[in-house]
């Protein structure tokens, strides 16, 4: 074994121990909760507007962004299904 | 206004245009067309706050509104969305009268975007079964593929400190002209660093140059056995330990 071979082998060695790789589905989802105001991607929750760009508050839980799929929530976001939860249950609230 | 295309990102694109580019046309009332542009260069400014936080925050939102209307006149965002608009910021910095007295924002400004982009992207993990691959007896026809999302950033001055400084500063608060003065004095050299996207957000990494040197080679197309040949300095056994952990590295091909 040549000292590159040995190299590679040790690295081979050490790198099996470090590793932990989850898998990570592909494509995107809509993701609540997360965008900066002025960087939503479509309409809202609410129906207060129906563009990109036009919320007006950081990180509002009624406007989205895409993601790419897996990673709302690690971005601390919702996704649909508990976004319309929580604005339902505010809008019940209200009322 | 002009005929309308089928992708709305194409006639917000056209829109923009329009409203830039239409002048003195009596059929648009000018007063109704000043708004437009004001209501565009607000939200330009704001987005351009957005993906530049720190550059916001070193020359303030009044020198940001003047750097967004010029960056206007250069390019208009074209993907739908304002996130990807902005790229050029630091080449308009590098022309701007800032430069002379603050010479490191375009670098800055330069970090801040390969922030910006690698948080959009996905976090890639490493495949695992690719590291079979270093078991190959000819590690000439052995290669790395880093994350899709991994940039590098050669400086001449300490941006990654600058940056650093500035993370727990709240908007309209400054960092005192001796703390960055005292940065700044540091780092007279090439400073480098790597940024990648990872599960959680953007990580920012400082390397050494032999590190850097190493990851270029690596973007260049080296095989292992070029890499370990031409920088016999990185300790490739602890350096794949850490692309692993910290998603440098997307696989061995």
């Amino acid at each position: 074994m040549n000292r590159k071979h040995a190299i590679a082998a040790a690295a081979l060695a050490v790198a099996l121990t470090t590793l932990a790789a989850p898998a990570q589905a592909g494509g995107k989802e809509k993701c609540y909760g997360i965008a900066a105001a002025g960087q939503n991607d479509c309409g809202n929750l609410a129906g207060t507007h129906s563009c990109a760009g036009q919320s007006t508050v950081d990180k509002d839980p009624g406007e989205w962004k895409l993601v790419a799929k897996g990673t709302c929530e690690t971005m601390g976001g919702m996704l649909k299904a508990e976004a319309k939860k929580r604005y339902n249950e505010s809008k019940a609230g209200k009322s | 206004m002009t005929n309308l295309t089928s992708s709305v990102s194409d006639y917000q694109t056209q829109l923009l245009q329009d409203i830039f580019g239409v002048e003195n046309t009596a059929s648009i009332e000018p007063r109704a067309l000043q708004i437009y542009q004001d209501n565009v260069l607000l939200t330009a400014a704001r987005s351009l706050s957005l993906t530049y936080p720190v550059l916001d925050k070193m020359i303030g939102s009044d020198a940001l509104l003047v750097l967004s209307r010029r960056l206007l006149k250069t390019e208009l965002p074209d993907s739908g969305d304002w996130a990807d608009w902005g790229s050029q910021l630091h080449s308009l910095l590098e022309q701007s009268e800032l430069r002379s007295e603050y010479p490191y924002l375009q670098d800055i400004a330069r970090l801040e975007w390969l922030v910006s982009q690698a948080s959009r992207s996905p976090a890639t993990p490493f495949v695992a079964e690719s590291l079979s691959q270093l078991e190959q007896p000819d590690l000439s026809q052995v290669f790395m593929q880093l994350s899709p999302s991994l940039s590098l950033l050669e400086s001449e001055y300490p941006v990654l400190p600058m940056w650093q400084a500035h993370q727990n500063l709240a908007k309209g608060q400054e960092l005192p002209g001796s703390a960055l003065a005292a940065i700044a004095e540091m780092g007279r050299q090439n400073n480098y660093c790597v940024v990648v996207q990872t599960p959680v957000r953007p990580d920012i990494h400082s390397l050494d140059a032999a590190e850097f040197q190493w990851l270029r080679g690596i973007t260049a197309g080296l095989s292992v056995s070029a890499l370990l040949d031409t920088y016999p300095g990185v300790d490739f056994v602890k350096w794949l330990s850490i692309a692993i952990e910290k998603h440098w590295l997307l696989r061995f091909c």
